[in-house]
């Protein structure tokens, strides 16, 4: 079913089978979590974005609304947003900041994102670092420089400032792709979490 | 969105870090839903900077004071300045222990093979000049053949001595008897005593010979009187007569 192109898919919800329903949600519930959870930067929030955008997604295709089933992916961003804007106007409404929302809070959606097996692999990645390289990506993450700032200010050319970063970033995908594969980590939150909205 | 824009653009990590514009920021949201690939890239630089982030928080991302600065050869100048500064070090203190340890040591050891060196070549000179000298008296040493004769008008016998002659032979041929152990005595023309040798013993050649000093046998007329004394008892055997000249 995980193969089916989403037409595909498409078809076989509104023939209603709900092996098909299930793939639909396996396919996109993690990029809607992720663009709700970054968004809303609460979780809380997310998982109740992620509900609500299958709730009507689903109800779309089985009322033959989804005009363009080849235009599935767009239909489900297009309708994230709308569950997003709703979310906004209630809490500009109630005016509940996302801070003071029901729990969990997360400043950012990146804390989502750490955890143990981040930071060892990130550890393994700057143990291979040479110390320059540590202060590039130290200015350019953290104190947000740009890249061409801080070639101005390190003295090194803007490429080897991206070549820098890349490599990073390549050490970084094996460390955590070792520690990942031992258990394997889910990804965003792809699984049904008890006491959610049903579909 | 293309993927080469994408990737020349970085437009994943311009999207984590929120610089994307808004007309970008849609267009990659809408790439993303419909492109797995990008989204797990995306979830991987979200890693990424989180744990950047967090590891620079933690001061895993050491922040010094030439972290601003252009410090292109660092990386390698410490090590070397390291090395040389070690090596510097080690040369200074083998220097140290050889001009203050080694050196007073050497010079001290020097100081005495010079000394006991002066001594052995003084000692040699001396050793050269003495053995010069037997060599040279040894070479010219004047020897007088004494030999009986029953002429008493006989003249006597004749030894040319040079002027620097130090010591004289008498050599007296014997005929083997009873007696092992002689004495010769040596008189003056007016018969005065000049010189006794005693324990004079038969050589090789069945013959005496003595060495007396040449000042003792200044030129002229002498007696020279041989008697056996071992075993006793002692009696005389011969008298000689020796004229001593100046060439």
């Amino acid at each position: 079913m995980s193969t089916l192109t989403d037409p595909d898919l498409v078809l076989s919800i509104q023939s209603g089978r709900s092996d098909a329903e299930a793939a639909l949600y396996q396919r996109y519930a993690a990029k809607v979590f992720y663009l709700a959870l970054r968004e809303s930067r609460s979780r809380h929030d997310a998982e109740d974005v992620r509900a609500e955008t299958f709730l009507r997604v689903l109800q779309a295709i089985r009322a033959n609304s989804l005009r363009q089933p080849e235009a599935l992916a767009p239909f489900i961003l297009g309708t994230t947003r709308n569950v997003l804007r709703e979310l906004f106007e209630r809490r500009k409404q109630a005016q509940v900041p996302a801070e003071n929302a029901q729990e969990p809070i997360v400043i950012s959606h990146e804390d989502y994102f750490l955890d143990r097996e981040v930071r060892d692999a990130i550890g393994r990645t700057i143990a291979k670092l040479k110390p320059r390289d540590r202060d590039v990506l130290r200015m350019h993450f953290y104190e947000e420089l740009s890249t061409e700032e801080i070639a101005g200010r390190s003295g090194i050319a803007p490429e080897r400032v991206r070549l820098v970063k890349s490599r990073a970033l390549k050490r970084f995908r094996e460390f955590y792709g070792r520690l990942a594969e031992k258990p394997k980590l889910p990804s965003v939150d792809t699984k049904r979490r008890e006491g959610t909205t049903s579909l | 969105m293309m993927h080469s824009q994408i990737e020349a653009e970085e437009i994943i990590e311009k999207y984590v870090r929120n610089e994307l514009g808004p007309e970008e920021r849609k267009a990659f949201e809408e790439h993303f839903f419909s492109c797995d690939d990008c989204f797990h890239r995306l979830e991987e630089t979200e890693r990424f900077v989180a744990g950047i982030r967090d590891a620079a928080r933690r001061a895993l991302l050491s922040a010094d004071e030439t972290s601003g600065q252009p410090e292109k050869h660092l990386s390698w100048w410490s090590p070397a300045f390291a090395a040389t500064a070690f090596a510097a070090l080690i040369l200074a203190v083998a220097s140290s222990w050889l001009y203050f340890v080694q050196m007073p040591k050497l010079r001290g050891q020097l100081a005495e093979l010079a000394t006991q060196a002066r001594a052995a070549e003084q000692s040699r000179d001396a050793l050269k000049h003495q053995l010069g000298a037997s060599l040279r008296a040894e070479g010219n040493v004047p020897l007088a053949m004494l030999e009986t004769t029953r002429d008493v008008q006989a003249p006597p016998i004749e030894t040319i001595v040079p002027a620097d002659a130090v010591r004289i032979i008498l050599w007296i041929d014997v005929v083997p008897g009873r007696y092992q152990v002689y004495r010769l005595q040596i008189f003056g023309a007016d018969a005065n005593p000049i010189a006794t040798i005693d324990h004079l013993r038969r050589n090789s050649y069945n013959a005496l010979a003595a060495s007396v000093p040449a000042e003792q046998l200044q030129p002229g007329d002498f007696r020279i009187r041989l008697s056996g004394e071992e075993p006793a008892p002692a009696s005389l055997v011969a008298e000689y007569r020796l004229r001593i000249r100046r060439p």
